[in-house]
């Protein structure tokens, strides 16, 4: 006899793997470009939560039926079925890995190719999944609450950053119309379509008989977490943003500031929390194809599964991904279909049902090889270029922009008097992109715009309306902080070329006249975060402070 | 007592008893001639086909005898080898005896055979083998071959012959053999063996045994406050520290012999009552299950019984303090002890309980449970910090204050490689150094330590081979790997510490969370004799008054026993009722 604690995993495993699977592809994929979001969506997700409740109760009463396949259904429908829900899961898995395919180089890690990116996520996912339930248990029990607890908290940091005016604009902007309405439930249920899969599951599961309690529990939370951001999203970005964003969550945090200024920024934090939760959503499918595959007598799907969702997520037909029609199968197919043939189990199996019953060396050398392969796109800190101050100005038909950089012996202290780098750096072309070409063409060093702490607008930039261009261009750039403070001038280039009296960059300069005061004394600048806000509200601009040089001295006039 | 044997022999016991056993048991009643013939007879008609089950079962069925009532039990030798080798009797002749010896030991010259007239007229033969250095002068020491020599001196030839039949000496573990096989195992065992002419036994005298460093203080495990004692190479002098802290009977201590050729000698430990069953079945099924020449130290015996082998991470714990091992023996979990290792293994292993050090318990529960969070931080450190540096400098600059990462950019102007080559090779660098600082021997190690760290690296950064800030990087990961109490389990975590490197270097933040992912999965997926590593993170119920979390209780609040002992034996610490 052998000790075997967990043979079965316990209710509390199994409401962290459901947290853990759901999480990141809800924040992801449910408020994209407006969707799920606004009184309706609210009302929506109530709602959708409450019918998910019955649906459950539902699905255990299915579940002795999901044991034998074969013996509820027959040979062929248990294949049938078998293969309906295998095609779901390995949609569903080339959608997510296709998600992370995109927003991990454009949002994270800029310079990997993506499919290199998903090739190494589908890799580490399929490791270990054909294994048997108690280890994902674990994985849940262990990360679950930890990842939970962080965005948990990365959302209340958040909270400072709303406005409760922005909620208002939202609560105005969105209509509750019966249509709106269903639209937004059938979507939140869609989403939750994945609750389907419990079933195999309950097998596994320690008392299954109460395991509904940890189920209807991991849909609740899920639910307010959901509606937490329903509320969070617009009051941090404002109404009209939102439905043009296609991942609102992934900036959410790049205006938020953590006490201490230990960290500038944290959103690549939130990301690596929300790529957890999508790894671990993809093992899920993974695992849960398995147990299809086993209990419909269909074979292994050990090998090919994890190749077929590869080759699914990159493949494109006539331009389009899995990304673009994933979402019609699931709401015009596979939530209909599953809802027929769990129903048809339910009646079949009625009458038939009597009792209820590494290959660690290659893998390493595939990591090594696809390592060597995917190339080396990080570039060293001292290659890089940190402008603080971006100076915009036209230039004819076109525009110049002014980069600020600091002086690194005066910013780190290490004082090199000898050395006299150039601190101010315009380039001229016809758009933005050109001017990126530009730098490229003409500039050693990388750069790097995560470090921007102002934005300085000519008064020519602003009378012509072209300020539009530029928050467009701004806001394709994911490393560009969205609590930079923004500025006019009539003096664009003169002001950049300021220096303080102790080598103080503008950047730092500025940063300083609005942030080192005690809180009553604070004085409010413009976030380039409200530039956005104000464009997609009524495309003006808010009023925005004024620099002005008098007497070789910098003033800036807030009001 | 003797009839009740006797009875048990006739009836069905021997298939119950090797054959050695039952001699050997034979001999100690006066009609041993009569019987012996016959069981001989009888059990060599089935010895080949019984040999394997009577074997396990005269383990289970040998009783230690040393005070009425005891439950120690004692293993014979593993004789799974023996089975196809014919045993050599003792012959009553001592010069065949001796000629045997002397063919069987040539060039083995340190084996002494000595032979000598002992007696009050010098009459009778005797023969005493043994190894040099393992047995006592004896006509010097006041040993008990010493005394019992110098007596032999003075007696009649007859009364040798009955004191050495009734051990009327009284020497402590006597043993007599009918084998040659036997004779000269107890011999290389380190005891000496004594011949007399005319007498058809050979007579085992326990010695002093192999030389061994004693007992010394732990090296690898020190504490501030608790015991400084620490295992030593010998197996006998580590049982006997445990029992020194566990003074009952109930701590069963069962011995076994690996390795065909070593005969190395293993003792389990445990607390008969707290035990789980199915522990003991699993350790004595994977202590069985695999015949190898030699085992020379606890770590070839991990190896060869764990659940993983390609995991990275230890799956029993190990300890040099017997302090400890009684501590987890009080928690249900069994001791392995083997011979010629300071290294107790205690399983089953779990990830928490690699990182507690046993001076958590002697601590106010504050300050240790500040000690474990610190530990734990360590870990990470000693695992992501270089990984998180690179993902952060060739990545997420935007993340680290504006000037931090204007510092980092302006200490690595010059630096002619790659930050992933600086910090690979400064690690590395880093391995040489603790590599050659645990061979070179006392002070001239740590020497090498500060000639390592300060001067090395001093140079790299004047000579800009490296940037003063992955110098520090490097000394907070080592200093990370060191806060962790157990070597074997740091050593993970130092390799993995490379996996992350690269992982970080070359994905970014995505590497790290890759990485992380897959820890947590080969984690999750880890057993210990049945036991998830993960204990008690992943246990199903909550467990209460038991403390193995991250954070000690205070001992007061510390009622219950680990989920590795009995259910029914988990309270661990009661109140009495006031009087």
């Amino acid at each position: 006899m052998k000790f075997a604690e967990n043979n079965r995993i316990s209710h509390r495993q199994l409401y962290r793997q459901m947290v853990l699977t759901f999480l990141a592809p809800f924040m992801l994929c449910l408020f994209s470009k407006g969707s799920s979001l606004g009184v309706s969506g609210i009302v929506g997700t109530v709602v959708a939560v409450a019918v998910l409740m019955f649906y459950v109760i539902f699905l255990f009463r299915l579940a002795p039926y999901y044991g034998d396949l074969r013996k509820a259904a027959g040979g062929f429908w248990s294949r049938v079925i078998g293969a309906f829900f295998v095609l779901y899961v390995l949609l569903t898995g080339a959608y997510l890995l296709a998600l992370l395919e995109e927003i991990v180089p454009s949002a994270l890690v800029s310079g990997v190719p993506g499919k290199w990116i998903s090739f190494f996520a589908i890799l580490v996912c399929s490791m270990g999944t054909h294994r048997g339930m108690q280890r994902r248990g674990r994985m849940a029990e262990v990360s679950g609450g930890l990842l939970l607890g962080g965005i948990v908290l990365m959302m209340l940091l958040c909270v400072g950053q709303g406005k409760v005016s922005y909620l208002q604009d939202m609560a105005a902007g969105s209509v509750l119309t019966g249509e709106n309405f269903l639209y937004n439930t059938y979507g939140i249920l869609c989403a939750f379509s994945g609750v389907g899969l419990l079933p195999f599951v309950l097998g596994d599961v320690e008392k299954p008989a109460s395991a509904g309690k940890p189920a209807a529990l991991g849909i609740v939370t899920l639910g307010t977490i959901v509606l937490g951001m329903q509320l969070l999203l617009p009051a941090v970005f404002g109404w009209e943003r939102l439905l043009s964003e296609k991942y609102p969550v992934l900036p959410l945090l790049a205006g938020a500031d953590l006490p201490g200024n230990v960290l500038a920024r944290f959103d690549v934090l939130w990301m690596g929390f929300l790529l957890y939760s999508l790894l671990f959503a993809i093992g899920s499918l993974l695992h849960y194809g398995h147990q299809v595959i086993r209990l419909s007598h269909l074979g292994t799907g050990r090998y090919w599964m994890a190749v077929v969702i590869y080759v699914l997520s990159i493949w494109e037909f006539d331009g389009l991904g899995i990304e673009d029609y994933f979402g019609v199968y699931l709401g015009y197919i596979f939530v209909p279909g599953l809802l027929l043939l769990q129903i048809f189990l339910m009646v079949s199996g009625r009458g038939k049902w009597k009792k209820k019953s590494a290959v660690v060396t290659a893998v390493s050398a595939v990591l090594c090889m696809s390592m060597v392969l995917s190339g080396c796109a990080g570039v060293e800190p001292e290659k890089r270029m940190y402008p603080l101050a971006l100076g915009v100005d036209v230039d004819g038909d076109g525009y110049a922009l002014t980069y600020g950089m600091p002086e690194l012996p005066q910013a780190t202290g290490q004082q090199k008097p000898e050395e006299d780098a150039a601190t101010v750096l315009t380039i001229r072309g016809s758009d933005f992109g050109d001017i990126e070409k530009e730098y490229n063409r003409t500039q050693e060093k990388y750069l790097d715009m995560g470090h921007l702490q102002v934005l300085i607008l000519s008064e020519d930039i602003l009378a012509d309306n072209r300020w539009e261009l530029l928050l467009d261009y701004l806001e394709q750039e994911p490393f560009v902080g969205e609590n930079l403070y923004v500025f006019r001038t009539a003096e664009a280039k003169e002001v950049l070329k300021w220096k303080g009296a102790q080598g103080t960059s503008l950047g730092e300069y500025l940063m300083g006249l609005l942030e080192n005061r005690m809180s009553g004394q604070q004085k409010k600048g413009v976030t380039l975060r409200e530039l956005y806000y104000q464009e997609y509200k009524n495309g003006t601009l808010p009023e925005l402070p004024e620099i002005r040089i008098k007497d070789k001295q910098i003033e800036v006039f807030l009001e | 007592m003797a009839g009740k044997r006797v009875v048990r022999v006739n009836k069905k016991a021997y298939f119950g008893y090797s054959k050695r056993d039952v001699e050997a048991s034979l001999y100690f009643f006066y009609y041993r001639k009569v019987l012996q013939s016959v069981l001989i007879w009888r059990i060599s008609l089935s010895y080949d086909t019984t040999l394997r089950g009577m074997h396990t079962m005269s383990r289970e069925n040998q009783h230690c005898g040393c005070v009425p009532g005891c439950k120690i039990y004692k293993e014979g030798r593993d004789d799974s080898l023996a089975d196809n080798t014919e045993k050599t009797r003792i012959s009553q002749n001592l010069r065949e005896n001796e000629k045997y010896i002397r063919k069987r030991c040539e060039n083995c010259d340190d084996i002494l055979i000595r032979p000598m007239k002992l007696g009050d007229e010098r009459k009778v033969d005797c023969l005493m083998v043994y190894i040099e250095v393992a047995v006592s002068n004896m006509m010097l020491d006041d040993s008990a071959i010493g005394k019992m020599v110098n007596h032999f001196w003075e007696i009649s030839p007859d009364q040798i012959q009955e004191f050495v039949e009734n051990n009327s000496l009284g020497i402590a573990d006597v043993k007599k053999f009918s084998y040659m096989e036997d004779a000269f195992a107890a011999m290389l065992a380190g005891n000496a063996i004594f011949f007399i002419d005319g007498f058809d036994e050979a007579m085992k005298i326990s010695s002093k045994g192999y030389p061994s460093m004693g007992v010394s203080e732990a090296e690898t495990e020190k504490v501030l406050r608790g015991s400084k004692e620490g295992f030593s190479d010998g197996v006998k002098t580590n049982s006997a520290l445990v029992r020194k802290r566990l003074r009952d009977t109930r701590l069963k201590v069962v011995e076994h012999s690996v390795g065909t050729r070593s005969n190395t000698m293993l003792q389990m430990l445990y607390i008969d009552d707290l035990v789980r069953e199915e522990f003991l079945e699993d350790v004595k099924e994977r202590l069985d299950s695999f015949e190898i020449d030699g085992i020379l130290d606890s770590g070839m015996l991990e190896q060869l019984t764990e659940d993983t082998w390609y995991s990275p991470f230890p799956q029993y714990q190990t300890t040099e303090r017997p302090d400890r091992a009684a501590q987890e023996l009080l928690n249900g979990k069994i001791v392995l002890l083997c011979d010629n290792s300071p290294v107790a293994l205690i399983l089953p292993g779990a990830f928490n309980s690699f990182m507690e050090s046993s001076e958590d318990w002697y601590n106010r529960f504050e300050m240790a449970s500040f000690l474990r969070l610190l530990r734990y931080l360590a870990m990470l450190a000693a695992t992501l910090l270089p990984g998180l540096y690179l993902a952060v400098i060739r990545f997420h600059t935007q993340i680290l204050p504006t000037n931090l990462i204007l510092s980092f950019a302006e200490a690595r102007e010059g630096v002619p490689f790659s930050s992933v080559v600086e910090l690979v090779f400064l690690e590395l660098s880093f391995e040489l150094i603790r590599e050659a600082g645990v061979r070179i021997p006392g002070a001239l190690g740590n020497a090498i330590g500060i000639v390592g760290g300060l001067i090395i690296g001093q140079a790299a950064v004047e000579a800009n081979l490296v940037s003063p800030i992955v110098v520090m990087i490097v000394a907070l990961t080592a200093l990370g790997s060191l806060a962790i109490p157990n070597e074997e389990f740091a050593s993970a975590f130092r390799l993995l510490k490379y996996f992350f490197l690269f992982l970080g270097g070359y994905l970014g933040i995505y590497g790290i969370v890759l990485g992380a992912f897959l820890t947590v999965s080969h984690l999750a997926g880890l057993l210990s004799f049945g036991v998830p590593y993960l204990v008690p993170f992943v246990k199903k119920e909550p467990e209460k008054g038991v403390g193995s979390g991250i954070l000690r209780i205070p001992f007061n609040k510390r009622y219950q026993r680990p989920i590795y002992a009995k259910k029914d034996e988990s309270v661990r610490l009661k109140r009495r009722e006031k009087q």
